[in-house]
């Protein structure tokens, strides 16, 4: 099955998306062979209760071969208890937001989150950066110090964590094989994928639609290395977790 | 992909490596279907006359050796020699159109002989256009700019580029401009500027760019996926750089 692991649902308050609901978010990427994958509310990155939103989106994808991939901030209070309540509920993931809730990937609340995260076997996509800085309006993205994510896969080696809407010049050195990244963000420059600091069979399909255009994004894999980064990737993601 | 292809209207050479630059252009072409790519040289933001030379010496070098690529004359209007420079281009080798440098804004004085010039030679012009929430560069136009140069030279053709930066504040500055195309090259990828465009400006007046050699899957995936006529694709994809550009004229 090919699979996006960096998609999104909902609506984003500072532009119109034109085919965010969830219904055109799934009919467009199956119109392109994509029919799973982790997908996250757009909405929950601004609710004080993330649930208020990932709760009817987890309802809504039920039956499809899409999992959830939960909002959390580990600034606010009990949020281990919250991840827990996502993970019994059917979460398959959780996504971070350090950009927009705040936080540098050093706090200690990351640390107390990746160690539950580590306890609920519960992969962890750290998104980098979802809108163009040059264009943003009201939200101000903070940058994020991704040169920390391999000291923070080495000292939780039983969490996943996934590198996520990360440019190019951002991606991180290789690190432990915990540490993955989805291709969203990276396709700035003419062939992105070529001659990345980081390991080809670490590497996602990810394309922060409907943020950013589904298309695009798929344009950016080689038909070499479709199968690789679209299907045998994420399997190989999946088992390293359950296994 | 070579007779019917893509007409990729804003591509750059960065200073010093052309070469390396046009080879990255030259692999993108064959993989993207593109035909013919328009091409100015980029170097420092306040450049002298020797280095706005050499720019152009290796614009020319390149559109003189490889019949994919057809140059723009790079110009710093503010700078001694800007129409000469201008000329050069135009006369000895062939520029398709004038590349505005950001050293100045563009409805700056010094540029009305500029556009004088390409208005009586059919010369379109390319501006960098760009509102940026941060890191306005000083000289960097925005699509208020591009106005007041498209209302006081009714003439000269105008290209905005990138949507004008950012669409919303762009696109509605110069919807009723007939002498203003825009292009959606650019590294931004999202997927409902050119929507937003089809609506403000319509089909006839956008034009693919792809900004290379930044990404080239930005503005291609979103003209594949915007809702549009395929008639209107083509066009924006192809023909109305046809129609824009005469001297592409032959390749019809």
């Amino acid at each position: 099955m090919n699979a996006d692991l960096c998609a999104f649902a909902g609506n984003w308050p500072f532009r119109r998306l034109r085919r965010g609901s969830l219904e055109d978010v799934l009919a467009d990427h199956a119109a392109r062979g994509i029919t799973g994958g982790l997908m996250s509310s757009l909405d929950a990155i601004s609710y004080n209760d993330p649930w208020e939103a990932d709760g009817p989106l987890l309802a809504a994808l039920a039956g499809t071969g899409w999992r959830l991939a939960m909002a959390a901030d580990p600034t606010l209070p009990r949020c281990g208890a919250r991840l827990e309540r996502g993970v019994r509920a059917g979460a398959a993931a959780v996504r971070l937001y350090p950009s927009v809730h705040g936080y540098g990937l050093d706090s200690p609340c990351v640390s107390d989150l990746l160690r539950a995260a580590e306890d609920l076997r519960l992969p962890v996509l750290i998104t980098v950066q979802l809108e163009d800085p040059r264009l943003e309006y009201l939200l101000r993205q903070r940058p994020v110090d991704t040169a920390l994510l391999p000291e923070l896969a080495a000292r939780h080696p039983r969490a996943a964590l996934v590198a996520s809407c990360c440019p190019r010049a951002l991606l991180p050195e290789a690190g432990p094989e915990n540490l993955w990244a989805d291709t969203a963000g990276l396709g700035q420059a003419l062939f992105p994928l070529e001659d990345l600091p980081f390991p080809a069979e670490r590497l996602l399909f990810g394309s922060c639609a409907p943020l950013q255009c589904l298309d695009s994004a798929l344009l950016d894999i080689p038909p070499e290395r479709r199968e690789q980064i679209l299907a045998l990737g994420p399997e190989r993601f999946w088992r390293r977790i359950h296994d | 992909m070579r007779g019917e292809g893509i007409i990729d209207i804003h591509a750059h050479l960065w200073l010093g490596r052309a070469e390396r630059d046009a080879a990255l252009m030259r692999r993108a072409a064959e993989r993207y279907g593109i035909e013919r790519i328009l091409v100015s040289s980029l170097g420092s933001h306040r450049p002298d006359g020797d280095e706005i030379a050499a720019l152009n010496r290796q614009t020319a070098a390149l559109t003189a050796s490889d019949s994919l690529f057809r140059g723009y004359v790079t110009v710093a209007p503010e700078l001694p020699g800007s129409l000469d420079a201008l000329r050069r281009g135009a006369e000895d080798w062939g520029a398709v159109g004038m590349k505005l440098w950001v050293s100045c804004l563009c409805d700056e004085d010094v540029c009305d002989r500029l556009y004088d010039y390409c208005a009586g030679r059919g010369l379109p012009v390319l501006i960098h256009a760009f509102a940026k929430t941060a890191g306005q560069l000083p000289g960097e136009s925005t699509a208020e700019n591009v106005r007041r140069a498209a209302l006081r030279h009714p003439d000269t053709r105008f290209i905005m580029a990138h949507l004008g930066g950012n669409c919303y504040h762009g696109l509605p500055l110069v919807r009723d401009l007939p002498n203003v195309w825009a292009d959606f090259s650019g590294s931004t990828r999202r997927a409902d500027d050119l929507p937003y465009a089809l609506e403000q400006l319509g089909a006839g007046r956008l034009l693919f760019g792809s900004d290379m050699p930044g990404s080239v899957t930005a503005s291609l995936g979103q003209a594949m996926a915007a809702p549009m006529a395929e008639a209107e694709r083509r066009a924006i994809l192809r023909d109305n750089a046809l129609a824009l550009f005469p001297s592409l004229g032959g390749m019809a």
